[in-house]
């Protein structure tokens, strides 16, 4: 700590230094935001040590974004997200861990948990009018109905765990992409379960945390419909709570099934 | 996979597009950039449900605010990864991720997340020349700025994990940061 250096040019080229690192707190950060965008000159010093850092920003590793934020983006830019195309994430898929990575891993499920599937189906049914209208699902109050067969019937996918009891059971419905979850059996965990589809490559794709107490529906992105067939492999893995924070499982893979059509 | 430059320029033209309300080109540009600002916000965030809701409101800025971008005060990138990590900042100092309890210990040199001898040699010229005025610090000033710039801490905060009193803290980042802004204009 021996020399005091040369004083800074100005106060504001000390505050834009301190803003762009980011040591203020959120009153002064308020208040710097303003001045960029009334001060050009201010503007200019906060570039320039945005610049001087941004070099840092190149090492921080990047993540997939999860598959279920471009339709929301895009519906609220009041676009309908039904419209959107490819949501422009097949390639962002940067990070593979390696046990993930591999098929064979995902071989050794069989297609099995088929009766179980028939037999949870019904009950599927029952419950399907009753489940929590996730995010994106207009409100609806519920009640309990019987459900007409639909044109077209959903395929079913029982998550089991090792020792073959039920994890979740789930409808999945390629056609609008809407997944509905039920838990069957979750043991008390501090960490949260989060959805995975394993597309034909053996990548995980998360489908978000789910619940392990109550029914949900999850709407599986556009893109990935098209993917949904059967066989197609889903999986659960306890993650930190929030989710994987690396956007590729991290914990334990709790249950897993395939999807078969009834 | 084109050149840097022409990497460059494309994502300006993008953005421009945006900022004409083209929704195909804000696509393009969240497709080419949306892991990067999703691994901003998360470092920072430390949090996947938070760094979530913060990467979508990073792209509602940018689709809403593209015409802001000027080529002339940074690179196309650069301007988008500082709306990531500033909106991941402000995130935090919302005050719902409570950090206090992770203790900072600026005696011991500090792994540099990522930098490793391969790597930095596979650096851009830029990268090499920050790490060498970074090398020009002192370690307390060094670790305290990197620490500031990769977790988005306040003074007040770096001071109460560290044990170290508000205006030493305030010291090492003022003089480092003007020793690095000296050698970055050598």
């Amino acid at each position: 700590m021996s020399t005091t250096g040369q004083p800074f040019d100005s106060d504001a080229d000390l505050l834009a230094a301190e803003y762009v690192l980011g040591v203020l707190d959120a009153d002064m950060r308020r208040t710097v935001q303003a001045r960029i965008g009334r001060d050009a000159a201010f503007a200019d010093e906060v570039a320039a040590w945005e610049a001087r850092f941004a070099p840092w920003l190149e090492q921080i590793v990047p993540v997939p974004a999860p598959l279920a934020l471009w339709p929301r983006i895009l519906s609220e830019t009041g676009a309908d997200p039904a419209e959107a195309h490819d949501g422009g994430m097949r390639r962002n898929v940067v990070a593979r861990p390696s046990l993930w990575d591999r098929l064979p891993f995902w071989r050794g499920l069989a297609a099995g948990g088929f009766a179980v599937a028939a037999a949870s189906l019904a009950a599927l049914f029952i419950t399907l009018s009753t489940v929590p209208q996730d995010v994106q699902q207009p409100s609806v109050p519920p009640k309990i109905v019987t459900v007409p067969a639909p044109a077209t019937m959903p395929m079913v996918v029982s998550l089991r765990h090792d020792d073959g009891t039920m994890a979740y059971t789930a409808t999945v419905d390629a056609k609008t992409g809407v997944i509905t979850l039920i838990p069957a059996f979750m043991p008390d965990d501090e960490r949260v379960p989060e959805l995975w589809m394993i597309d034909a490559g053996g990548v995980p794709h998360s489908l978000g945390v789910v619940a392990r107490d109550h029914a949900m529906r999850v709407v599986m992105p556009e893109q990935f419909r098209s993917q949904t067939a059967p066989d197609t492999v889903f999986a659960v893995s306890m993650e930190p709570l929030g989710g994987s924070p690396t956007g590729q499982p991290t914990g334990p893979v709790v249950a897993k099934g395939s999807l078969v059509r009834l | 996979m084109g050149t840097p430059d022409v990497d460059r320029d494309r994502l300006g033209q993008l953005l421009a597009d945006t900022a004409a309300g083209d929704r195909g080109a804000f696509e393009a540009v969240y497709q080419r950039t949306c892991a990067k600002l999703f691994g901003i916000c998360l470092r920072i965030l430390n949090d996947r449900s938070e760094a979530e809701e913060v990467l979508q409101d990073v792209y509602l800025v940018v689709w809403r605010k593209a015409g802001l971008f000027d080529a002339s005060r940074a690179s196309p990138i650069t301007w988008l990864a500082m709306i990531a990590r500033n909106k991941a900042i402000d995130r935090l100092r919302v005050g719902r991720i409570d950090r206090a309890a992770v203790p900072l210990d600026f005696s011991a040199e500090l792994v540099a997340d990522g930098v490793t001898a391969e790597t930095l040699a596979e650096a851009g010229l830029e990268q090499r020349r920050l790490q060498g005025c970074m090398d020009e610090l002192s370690s307390e000033q060094r670790n305290v700025i990197r620490v500031a710039f990769f977790e988005g801490c306040t003074y007040e905060e770096i001071a109460s994990r560290s044990d170290t009193p508000v205006g030493t803290v305030k010291s090492w980042i003022r003089r480092g940061l003007l020793k690095l802004k000296a050698c970055l204009q050598r």
